[in-house]
C-alpha cells in the first residue's frame, strides 16, 4: 500500500465556439488548436502508457460544451481542413528552411505531428474523441467527471437556485448522453463553490467536487487533515482541495515549470514572424495573423533574441521536472504520513489545455510524472478521487467556505469594472426563464421548441467564459458580442412566447447557430423541479 | 470572419421596466449591487408624498447585516445604476433595500433585493473534529491535534493560500507576446 497518494485531476474546457453562418471563424480554431495540441497528445500518451502496461489512473472532467463541439460534424470537417492546411503549410517550411538544418529538423516535426494528428483523427477515432476518452476510460485509466452546462460560474449565478439547478443538471445530463453513465464527480467551473450547489447534487447522484484550497482550509469546522484529506458536507458532498505546493510548482507564473527557458516559445509563432504573402492562406481569411502553431523558438529568457527549440533539451528538462515533482511530493507525504492516520491525498487540478497548448512539453512532463510515479508504489500513488473515497470512507464532517480558483480566492475574475454589467441581464433573463419554464407546463410543437432554445440561449449566456475574457482584455469584443447576442435572442424569444407570436424562421436560423443541447428540456428551470 | 462580426438579432435590453435591487458578493469585505428605479415608483412617491420630499431626500441603499441584526445606509445619486460596497463582514448574511433617504431615521424603500452570505475569509477556531463513515452514515467523534500540518504549510497565512491564480493561462515570465499587426 502506498503511503500516499496523489489525485492528478485535468479540466478540460474550451467555450461553445460554433458558427455555421460563416465559412471560416477566427474563433473555431481555439478548439482546433486545443485538440492538436493537447486532447490528441494527452490520449497517445495515456494510450501509450496503457501500452505499457503502467497501472495508473487520473480523473479528467470534459465539459459539456466541449463534448458538444467534439461531437459536432460541422467542427469535425472545419477541424480536418484545419489540419490539411497545416500539413500543406508545414511541407512549404520544410522547403523553405532546406538551408537552415535547426529549422527544417523542426518544420519536419510539425510535419510530421500533423499528418499523425490526422490519422489519429480519421482514422483511429473516426473523427470522435469523445470515443477516444471513452475507451480509456473503459479500460480503466480514467476517471471521467463532468462539469456545468456551459461552465457557468456559479458563485455569480447562486441568486437564483434554478438556475444553479439547470447548470448542474444539463452538465450531467449530458455527460451521461456522451459516456453511458452519470458522474461520480463534478468540476465545479473555476471551482467556484457556494452551498446552494449541494442539493443539486446530491439530487444528481454526484458524489464529489474539487475545489480550491481555501475552500478547505476555512471550512467550518476547521478541517483536521487540512487540504489533504476530503470533507463531507452535511447534503453528502465530498469535497477535495487543491494541494498548494504542487499548484505552484506548476502554475507560477514566476517559477512554475512551463516558463523554464529550454521550453518551447508560446509566442514566437510564424504567424507573426513570415512575410505576410507567404503566411496569408494560413492565417484568419480577413487578413489577422495568428498564431499557426508552428513555433521554432524557445523561451530563452527575457529577449526578443531566442535561441531556437531544441526538442530534446526541452523533453530532458521536462523528465528532470517531473522527479523533481515526484520528489517534492514525497516529501510532502514522509512528513504527512506521521500526522495522518490514513494515507494523505495530494489533490493537483489543473485545466488541460495547460498542457501542449500553453506549456508544449506538458504532456510528455505528464507522461513521465505518471510512469515514473507508478515505478516508487510503495512511497506514493496515484489515485482518483473515486478511488480514494472507496478506500478511506471515513472522513471530516465539514461545510466548505465559498471559494473559487481565480485571482484573490473569490469572485473577482468574473465580477469588476469591466465585466460587471452581464449580470443584471444574466439574472433578469434567468428570472424570466424561470416564469416560462413554470407557466408552460407541458408545450410541445414550436412553443416546445422556442422554450427549448431560450434555455439554451440562457445557458450559452451564463459562460464564464465571457465574463473572464472581458476582465482578461482579449478579445474582449467577441465576448460582448456573444453576451449581446445570446441575452438578445433570448430576450426576443421571451417576448414571442408571452405574446404568442414566435417567428418560426427566425427561430429555426437561431437553433441552427446554437445547436448545443439537442435533447434540452425548458422545464429544467422550473421552481419546484428536482433534478432526479 | 472574426470577432464582433457575428450577426446580432436581438440586442441588450436598455431597462427591464421595474424596480428592483439585486446584490452578489464580490469578496468577502465587498458586495456588487444593481438596480433600477422606474419613472412610474418617481411618480408614485411625489404622488404620495410630494415632490419637494423627492427633491430634499437622497437616493440611498439600506445595508442589512442579517447575522448582526443591524443595518447601515448607502448614499448614492440619481444617474448611478449599480455600485460596490466596502461592507468588510466575512461570513455574514447580507440584504439592501433602495429608496429615498428622507433623515438618519426616516428611509422610504422602493425594493429589496436577495440575500447572500459573504464568503469566509479565515481559518475557523479549532473546534471538535467529527468523523464520518459515508457507507454507514456513523459518526465517530474524536479530535486531531492538527497543528503541525498548519504550521509546516503555513495554512495560517492567507496570503500564502490564495494563489496562484488559475482560470486562463498562465503568461510565464520570459515569453514575449506579439501584438497583431
Amino acid at each position: 500500500m502506498s503511503k500516499g497518494y496523489v489525485a492528478l485531476i485535468l479540466h478540460a474546457h474550451l467555450p461553445f465556439i460554433r458558427h455555421p453562418e460563416y465559412d471560416d471563424f477566427l474563433e473555431e480554431r481555439w478548439l482546433f488548436e486545443a485538440i492538436s495540441e493537447t486532447y490528441i497528445p494527452l490520449i497517445n500518451n495515456f494510450s501509450t502508457l496503457r501500452e505499457e502496461g503502467i497501472d495508473f489512473k487520473i480523473a479528467i472532467s470534459i465539459s459539456p460544451p466541449l463534448l458538444c463541439m467534439l461531437d459536432d460534424p460541422l467542427l469535425q470537417e472545419r477541424y480536418v481542413n484545419y489540419l490539411n492546411k497545416l500539413i500543406e503549410l508545414t511541407g512549404k517550411e520544410i522547403e523553405r528552411t532546406r538551408h537552415q538544418p535547426e529549422l527544417n529538423k523542426l518544420a519536419v516535426m510539425y510535419h510530421d505531428k500533423y499528418k499523425n494528428d490526422l490519422y489519429i483523427y480519421k482514422e483511429r477515432y473516426n473523427c470522435s474523441l469523445i470515443k477516444a476518452f471513452k475507451e480509456l476510460e473503459d479500460s480503466g485509466v480514467l476517471e471521467l467527471i463532468t462539469c456545468a452546462a456551459t461552465h457557468g460560474f456559479l458563485p455569480l449565478l447562486g441568486i437564483h437556485p434554478e438556475a444553479v439547478r439547470a447548470q448542474i443538471s444539463v452538465g450531467v445530463e449530458t455527460f451521461t448522453r456522451y459516456f453511458g453513465h452519470k458522474p461520480r464527480g463534478i468540476w465545479l467551473p473555476e471551482c467556484g463553490y457556494i452551498p446552494e450547489v449541494e442539493e443539486c447534487l446530491a439530487e444528481n447522484g454526484v458524489e464529489y467536487i474539487i475545489i480550491e484550497s481555501h475552500g478547505i482550509l476555512f471550512a467550518n469546522p476547521r478541517p483536521v487533515y487540512g487540504t489533504f484529506a476530503p470533507i463531507v458536507s452535511k447534503n453528502g458532498t465530498i469535497a477535495f482541495g487543491r494541494d498548494i505546493e504542487s499548484s505552484k510548482q506548476v502554475w507560477s507564473s514566476e517559477v512554475g515549470y512551463p516558463g523554464d527557458h529550454d521550453y518551447r516559445d508560446f509566442y514566437r509563432d510564424i504567424g507573426y514572424d513570415l512575410d505576410i504573402n507567404y503566411i496569408k492562406p494560413y492565417i484568419s481569411s480577413d487578413g489577422y495573423r495568428v498564431h499557426t502553431g508552428i513555433k521554432y523558438y524557445s523561451i530563452t529568457g527575457k529577449t526578443q533574441d531566442k535561441l531556437i527549440y531544441n526538442p530534446e533539451r526541452a523533453n530532458a528538462t521536462a523528465e528532470n521536472q517531473a522527479e523533481d515533482f515526484i520528489s517534492s511530493r514525497i516529501k510532502q507525504i514522509d512528513f504527512l504520513e506521521s500526522k495522518m492516520d490514513k494515507p494523505p491525498v495530494i489533490v493537483c487540478p489543473y485545466d488541460a489545455e495547460l498542457f501542449g497548448h500553453w506549456w508544449y512539453e506538458g504532456p510528455y512532463w505528464l507522461y513521465n510524472v505518471v510512469k515514473k510515479m507508478t515505478l516508487i508504489n510503495e512511497k506514493l500513488g496515484l489515485i482518483t478521487p473515486g478511488a480514494y473515497i472507496d478506500k478511506y470512507p471515513i472522513m471530516q464532517a465539514a461545510s466548505p467556505c465559498i471559494s473559487s480558483w481565480g485571482s484573490k480566492g473569490y469572485n473577482d475574475v468574473w465580477l469588476n469594472k469591466n465585466n460587471d454589467w452581464i449580470y443584471r441581464h444574466l439574472h433578469r433573463s434567468a428570472e424570466r426563464m424561470i416564469e416560462l419554464a413554470n407557466d408552460y407546463l407541458n408545450a410541445d410543437g414550436i412553443l416546445r421548441d422556442a422554450l427549448n432554445q431560450a434555455s439554451r440561449e440562457l445557458l450559452l449566456a451564463q459562460s464564464s467564459d465571457w465574463a473572464f475574457i472581458m476582465e482578461a482584455k482579449t478579445m474582449v469584443d467577441y465576448a460582448k458580442k456573444r453576451t449581446q447576442d445570446h441575452i438578445g435572442r433570448f430576450t426576443k424569444l421571451y417576448y414571442d412566447i408571452k405574446e404568442n407570436n414566435i417567428d418560426e424562421e427566425w427561430l429555426k436560423d437561431v437553433i441552427w447557430k446554437d445547436n448545443i443541447f439537442p435533447d434540452i428540456d425548458y422545464r429544467i428551470f422550473r421552481s419546484y423541479n428536482r433534478c432526479s | 470572419m472574426s470577432q464582433g462580426q457575428t450577426g446580432s438579432q436581438g440586442s441588450l435590453p436598455v431597462s427591464y421596466n421595474q424596480t428592483y435591487i439585486r446584490i452578489v458578493p464580490k469578496d468577502p469585505y465587498v458586495i456588487y449591487s444593481y438596480w433600477e428605479i422606474t419613472t412610474s415608483t418617481r411618480m408614485d412617491f411625489q404622488g404620495h408624498f410630494g415632490h419637494p420630499l423627492w427633491e430634499k431626500s437622497s437616493p440611498a441603499l439600506k445595508i442589512h447585516d442579517l447575522s448582526g441584526d443591524n443595518y447601515s445606509y448607502i448614499k448614492i445619486n440619481d444617474q448611478s445604476d449599480h455600485c460596490y460596497i466596502n461592507f468588510n463582514r466575512p461570513g455574514c448574511m447580507v440584504k439592501a433595500e433602495i429608496g429615498r433617504l428622507v433623515s438618519d431615521q426616516f428611509f422610504i424603500s422602493f425594493a429589496g433585493s436577495n440575500v447572500v452570505q459573504m464568503p469566509n475569509n479565515k481559518i475557523i477556531p479549532d473546534q471538535q473534529a467529527c468523523f464520518i463513515d459515508i457507507n454507514q452514515s456513523k459518526s465517530i467523534r474524536t479530535r486531531v491535534d492538527t497543528d503541525q500540518i498548519y504550521e509546516k504549510y503555513n495554512f495560517h497565512d492567507v496570503s500564502g493560500i490564495l494563489g496562484p491564480s488559475s482560470p486562463g493561462y498562465p503568461r510565464f515570465a520570459d515569453g514575449i507576446e506579439h501584438i497583431q499587426d
